[in-house]
């Protein structure tokens, strides 16, 4: 994951269309756990970046090979590029943002920050 | 004193995603979700001498899922099944889907092939050799 980095031009000469993922939002006690449905993007074509509290994605497509002189006979989906952004709750520790994907599903845990301590000191006047 | 953060995530993400791109549109208003059957999206093609499948199955495992014949239709089946232990990897189990389609020619069902990568499914099925041409004596009724 790159942090604090956006990668500039990636908008302007994106081979391929990009939508919205479907998402899922979960929110514990700790954190919150976003997973998103990125169906044909290999985890290497996924950008994760944030800047200014704004997490940003974006995935490009893997194309895989098919068989010669097939004629389509059913098209539900052609293979799409994803991008969304996501404005960061204030607690969202950025530092310990965490991503794991598995068969196509990308889920980011956003811990909270611990809760700072600080211990007032009680004056005698 | 606490303070409650109501709405953690400003809907960016759903505002961007109206902005779905004309490709997305196009297949959005050529099926769109209400008539389109349960289960993954897929797109069915042919050639001369096989049948390939292929389905959006993001999350599934491949032991979830099922491919089989059923006389001239190919089927997809999948979900409910249990993920591995708590605490794995696994994402949460994932719908049960059934989806069935005609198939243009008769398949090898023994020769199907089906691969899964990065949540998308790639199914095979070569067209059945054909049998001999099997030629039909003529016979003449004995006068």
């Amino acid at each position: 994951m790159q942090n604090g980095q956006l990668s500039k031009g990636t908008d302007s000469d994106a081979p391929t269309a990009r939508i919205a993922p479907r998402q899922v939002l979960r929110e514990a006690v700790d954190g919150f756990e976003l997973e998103l449905e990125l169906p044909g993007v290999a985890p290497e074509s996924v950008t994760l970046d944030v800047e200014d509290r704004v997490l940003r994605l974006e995935a490009s497509p893997s194309t895989e090979p098919s068989a010669e002189g097939l004629r389509p006979l059913l098209r539900e989906f052609a293979p799409t590029g994803f991008a969304a952004r996501w404005r960061l709750a204030k607690d969202v520790d950025e530092e310990r943002i965490e991503t794991r994907y598995r068969a196509g599903v990308l889920t980011i845990r956003l811990p909270r920050r611990e809760p700072e301590r600080r211990s007032i000191p009680i004056l005698e006047t | 004193m606490v303070l409650v953060n109501h709405d953690p995530f400003a809907l960016w993400s759903a505002s961007l995603g109206r902005l779905h791109s004309s490709a997305d549109r196009v297949f959005r208003e050529l099926f769109p979700e209400a008539m389109r059957p349960a289960g993954p999206r897929v797109n069915l093609s042919a050639s001369d001498d096989v049948v390939e499948l292929v389905a959006e199955v993001p999350g599934y495992a491949p032991e979830s899922l099922h491919v089989r014949v059923e006389e001239d239709r190919l089927v997809l089946e999948g979900g409910a099944e249990e993920s591995a232990e708590e605490g794995s990897d696994a994402p949460p189990r994932r719908a049960r889907f059934r989806r069935a389609f005609r198939l243009p020619f008769a398949v090898d069902a023994e020769r199907i092939e089906a691969h899964l990568r990065h949540g998308i499914l790639r199914v095979t099925a070569p067209r059945l050799a054909q049998t001999a041409p099997r030629s039909i004596p003529v016979r003449t009724e004995p006068n």
